[in-house]
């Protein structure tokens, strides 16, 4: 060989050289330096994660009775990617054959029609990566027929989840809340800030209401994960089984509630509703709530009318929604149904919804049970000492002439002569708090305008509670200012009302001494049970407001020492209320309401409170019957409604009670009876030895009869 | 005087050359067998075998095993036909090999001929043999090397204008023919296997330069003159705008194919994700990965260190050819050698290279990798061919 080709031949192996660099130079590139970001390609390329449901944790009472449990609930499904390459004739004869067997021997409305398994099959919302779920609650002779007919449904699977379930039916629904399906703005909202712990899929339930809402974050488990590998067209090629997560049960919630007390406050609510309820049939409504006023945690949070949470699982069909709301089952539902719900109000004839939680959603006159506060800002503001004496003729004169507005009464027109803080409270002297609000209406210069109102927001009135429950209201204390305004905004909504003449609404909403006057007992201002229930229980305490908890521990699945939240008391304190030298003349006064040893007059609810057992629980209370004016339509007097607040003074426990119980009449019939059958129960220890009947059913009519021994105050 | 009939005394008491004479002659071919070029010639296509099987088992049992086995049976007979190449004097080739390359043209002949010929993706390019495509273009690379190492061997290094032109239209026929099935990617392999061997036959270097001209000349050519079609185009020039957005969906297509498997290599980092567990592969997202993108199975699934490994095999081969060139006792043996070489180095540097984006993407099989039977094949062939070269430098 030449030298020249030895020569070139070198040449070559310079060239292969510089291409083999070549090709490691870009190997090293691709694999090394941007390796990474081409693996995350790669992974959202092929990798598909597909989101495998927890079950929710429990919810339980404070003694560990579960009162929303888990159940085992039998779902068929079908693969949507297998199905779908199934031939069009054979996905027909499928979906008809599915439809026959899971509507077979059931009623019509029951049935699944081979259209609903399409609408399913075409919701965008499933995933398809796991089996579309067509129906729930399969019977186990259903499932077996499914799982030896495997050949006649192919893509067709069985799988088990776990819904919800309420052994104790509808006992508490209103503090349980219910769980529903994401709605779309939920889902919306949710996809914007997926929390990454716990990452929702579109299919997914949530709470919507109550502890469920509230407390989701624990309740919820932590979903599960399966990592497949997809080809190019989306199949599954197979699972990363490394990657497998399992999911996780969520949090057990130990709520503050006592089931037995909660039975037996829904139980004295209904059977009070039932007795004593006036107004329009079927609209009965009200509240109960016990409180331990030593930690403010709810004992019981009863609100009637009331609804089974599982009539809710898995979403609410429009019947049940309709019934919900307070409307017959048949019915539109959506725009129709609000249009229907803003009718019935024009017309005089407004539905009762049931699922609004009256005892913090409710918005009540407090009527006398305001007294306590009313006596508080006296006091506070110095215009008032306990020994202050007023002389109480039966009325109060606050202007002259004989218009209503001028001349304020007593109710029954009760003269109580000579009358002290403690017996005002007792014998529920108006004329003593008329006086007290008229005071500080005629000495704003030196107190303020508002001091009243102020003084009042001490104790919680006008301010949430800060329960720990979703959408709490916080009632409404007027002032001359927002008196003003609400006038003003009447008159710009409809100024021919006022003859078109902004000075005549100025003048309705001017502020006046009878304001002051009517707000001092209670009427024109509305607190929610709840508010006035921690009030006592501030006072009972010795005056620390607490926000009210219904919660006693979260803890993990199954597993009650393992605590991972508990509701920290110190860190619930609103604020330390000072009575001064009062305390002692307001609890002897209201004392004076339930128990007449020991006392110069005749409390309101004696009568209602006559062989209760003071012994084992000294107890004292304060009436309320709050006037409900006119009916617009009818002009006639609408029912009272009726008012108690109980609380105890010392004892074994401690306890605060409060009724309010719509067009019930006095607080005295009603309200107190039904607080009376609660802490009774307690007292006399019969609800210790008490069970709960199956399924929480409450029997209004026995339990009216039973406590038919329980005398009724008709005053105020 | 009596006749005797019978062989000469001479000859009668000549010592008789023993069957084999490898153990006494050092010059016996059967002393100087490259071993290391043989072991890495079964390394490399060993591997191959695997990672086709990696890229066609199917990712959960049940296992294709289909292609492995066709992949070993073709490595069995491949090692066969080498081993016998290798016994064959390669300096008989030099006599007959007007019959080779005149065979080969033949085949690319009639490859053409609808009816005889099939095509594939629009290219006419095949014979449908009971259980066997036979692709002739990757035949007609070796004819061409055989043919122009005979030539150019005859000329004995006396090269004049006319011989250059003869050497010229020995190659160019060939590539037409490639040409117009329109096979582009085995065309401009044996352009630069041709250039190379000019080079190294002793063409003066303006001549080279001048080829070089043409030869860029003549791609443009062909790129503008529709010959190819629309996909293959799209192919070429797809990689010269990789960070573009693609316009037409052929195009599209084409910068998925290097998207797919650019994000496959990319993701094999330093380690790989692991034999069998490369999910752009599994997931079958990098189309033609079993043959002309199998080194993306590779880099997906043995990462820089498996791919470097493959590198550095593939490398050996090429360097144990180029030694074999070098140390040929003849001119015939040095070009033959040459050729194979650069035909490796093109076909490894355009594949390897088109799959990370640095080379367009043509039609071109990975050697000893690349799942098809004729591609691998003329490579034992030609590895046959080097390995008697080599084994006989000194007889």
């Amino acid at each position: 060989m030449n030298p020249d080709s030895r020569h070139r031949l070198g040449l070559l192996a310079v060239a292969t050289l510089s291409l083999f660099g070549a090709l490691f130079a870009r190997l090293w590139f691709l694999q090394i330096v941007e390796g990474d970001s081409f693996e995350a390609q790669a992974a959202t390329n092929n990798r598909e994660v597909v989101i495998t449901p927890a079950p929710r944790g429990r919810i339980l009472d404070r003694n560990g009775v579960p009162l929303v449990d888990n159940r085992e609930s039998i779902v068929v499904g079908i693969a949507k990617q297998d199905f779908e390459e199934l031939s069009d004739g054979k996905q027909d004869a499928l979906v008809d054959r599915l439809a026959q067997a899971l509507s077979f021997g059931k009623p019509v409305p029951e049935q699944i029609t081979a259209e609903d398994i399409r609408k399913k099959l075409d919701d965008p919302r499933f995933t398809k990566f796991r089996p579309i779920p067509i129906a729930e609650d399969l019977t186990p002779e259903e499932e077996i027929y499914f799982a030896e007919q495997a050949d006649r449904y192919p893509t067709v699977s069985v799988e088990h989840t776990t819904v919800r379930e309420y052994p104790y039916g509808s006992l508490a629904a209103h503090v349980l809340g219910y769980v529903g399906p994401l709605n779309d703005d939920q889902w919306q909202e949710l996809s914007k800030d997926n929390d990454s712990k716990k990452p929702y899929v579109q299919t997914d339930e949530i709470g919507r209401a109550g502890v469920e809402a509230q407390y989701e974050s624990y309740l919820r488990g932590t979903p599960g994960q399966r990592v497949y590998e997809v080809d190019r067209t989306g199949t599954i090629v197979r699972e990363l089984e490394k990657e497998r997560v399992e999911p996780k049960p969520g949090d057990d919630v130990y709520l503050s509630l006592d089931v037995k007390v909660q039975y037996k406050a829904e139980e004295a609510l209904q059977a009070q509703l039932l007795q004593r309820f006036q107004g329009r049939p079927g609209h009965e409504a009200g509240a109960l709530v016990v409180l331990d006023p030593t930690t403010s945690q709810v004992r019981a949070m009863a609100s009637y009318p009331t609804y089974d949470p599982s009539e809710l699982v898995g979403g609410i069909p429009c019947p049940v929604w309709r019934d919900l709301q307070g409307l017959p089952r048949e019915g539109p539902c959506g725009d129709d149904m609000t249009a229907e719900i803003a009718q019935r109000k024009a017309d005089g004839d407004p539905v009762t919804p049931k699922l609004l939680n009256r005892a913090i959603r409710g918005e009540y006159f407090p009527a006398s049970t305001f007294k306590l506060a009313s006596g508080y800002a006296a006091i506070k503001a110095g215009i008032r000492t306990p020994e202050t004496t007023i002389q109480d003729p039966g009325y109060e004169r606050l202007c002259e002439g004989d218009g209503k507005g001028c001349l304020k009464r007593n109710a029954e027109d009760a003269v109580h002569g000579s009358v002290a803080l403690a017996k005002a409270l007792t014998v529920s002297s108006d004329v003593y708090f008329y006086k007290v609000g008229r005071q500080f209406w005629e000495q704003r210069e030196q107190l303020g305008e508002t001091a009243f109102q102020d003084a009042v927001k001490d104790l919680g009135y006008g301010e949430l509670t800060g329960i720990d429950l979703p959408g709490e209201l916080k009632g409404q204390i007027p002032t001359p200012a927002s008196e003003l305004e609400l006038a003003l905004a009447l008159y710009r909504a409809d100024p021919g009302a006022y003859d078109n003449d902004e000075a005549v609404a100025r003048d309705q909403g001017r502020w006046n001494t009878g304001f002051s006057a009517d707000i001092a007992i209670g009427q024109k201002l509305v607190v929610t049970p709840l508010q006035s229930a921690n009030a006592y229980a501030a006072l009972s305490n010795g005056g620390t407001l607490r926000q009210p908890t219904v919660i006693e521990k979260i803890t993990g699945y199954r597993s009650a020492t393992a605590i991972h939240y508990r509701p920290d008391l110190d860190e619930r304190v609103i604020r330390q209320i000072d009575f001064k030298d009062a305390r002692d003349d307001f609890l002897h006064g209201f004392q004076g309401v339930v128990d007449p040893t020991g006392q110069i007059d005749r409390g309101t609810a004696v009568t209602t409170f006559t062989g209760f057992p003071f012994d084992r629980m000294p107890l004292a209370g304060k009436t309320g019957t709050a006037q409900n004016g006119k009916d617009p339509t009818t002009n006639r007097e609408r029912p009272d409604t009726s008012v108690f607040v109980g609380f105890t003074l010392g004892g074994p426990s401690s306890w605060v009670a409060t009724a309010t119980l719509e067009y019930s009449g006095s607080g005295g019939s009603a309200a107190a009876p039904a607080v009376r059958m609660v802490l009774q129960s307690i007292a006399d220890g019969s609800l210790d030895a008490f069970t709960i009947p199956t399924g929480g059913s409450i029997d209004a009519e026995s339990a009216a009869a039973d406590a038919a021994d329980i005398g009724t105050s008709t005053t105020d | 005087m009596a006749t005797t009939y019978g062989p000469p005394a001479a000859r009668r008491h000549r010592p008789r050359q023993p069957l084999t004479n490898w153990r006494t002659n050092p010059a016996s071919p059967f002393r100087h067998v490259d071993l290391v070029l043989v072991g890495a010639v079964l390394a490399v296509s060993l591997l191959g075998a695997v990672m086709v099987w990696s890229t066609t088992r199917g990712p959960v049992a049940p296992y294709d095993n289909s292609y492995l086995v066709r992949v070993l049976m073709f490595i069995g007979l491949g090692s066969a036909i080498m081993g016998g190449l290798a016994l064959l004097d390669y300096r008989k080739l030099r006599d007959y090999w007007p019959f080779v390359y005149g065979g080969s043209l033949l085949l690319l002949v009639l490859v053409l001929v609808p009816g005889i010929g099939s095509r594939t993706k629009g290219t006419q390019g095949w014979f449908q043999l009971p259980g066997f495509q036979l692709q002739p273009s990757e035949l007609a690379k070796l004819g061409m090397i055989i043919g122009f190492a005979g030539l150019a061997s005859q000329f004995r290094g006396d090269l004049d204008n006319t011989r250059v032109a003869m050497l010229l239209g020995l190659c160019g026929a060939p590539m037409f023919l490639v040409l117009l099935q329109p096979d582009l990617g085995t065309t401009l392999v044996s352009v630069a296997v041709a250039f190379a061997l000019l080079l190294v036959v002793g063409v003066p270097g303006r001549i080279m330069a001048g080829l070089a001209i043409a030869a860029i000349l003549g791609t443009t050519l062909v790129l503008t003159s529709g010959v190819l079609k629309d996909y293959q185009v799209a192919r070429l020039t797809t990689y010269v705008r990789q960070d573009e957005t693609a316009t037409t969906d052929t195009e599209k297509k084409a910068r998925f194919n290097l998207e797919q498997s650019k994000a496959a290599i990319g993701a094999g980092g330093l380690w790989g994700q692991g034999l069998f567990e490369g999910s752009q592969t599994n997931g079958e997202f990098v189309p033609e990965q079993r043959t002309d993108f199998i080194f993306s199975a590779v880099g997906e699934q043995l990462g820089f260190v498996g791919s470097s490994v493959l590198l550095l095999a593939l490398g050996t081969i090429v360097w144990r050819v180029w030694r074999a060139a070098q140390l040929a006792r003849d001119e015939f043996g040095t070009l033959l050698c040459t050729g194979i070489m650069v035909m490796l180095v093109v076909q490894s540097f355009e594949n390897i290279g088109m799959t990370m984006g640095i080379m367009p993407i043509t039609g071109i099989p990975l050697p000893f990798v690349s799942y098809g039977g004729s591609a691998m094949l003329t490579m034992f062939v030609a590895m046959g061919l080097v390995l008697s070269v080599h084994m006989r430098r000194f007889t």
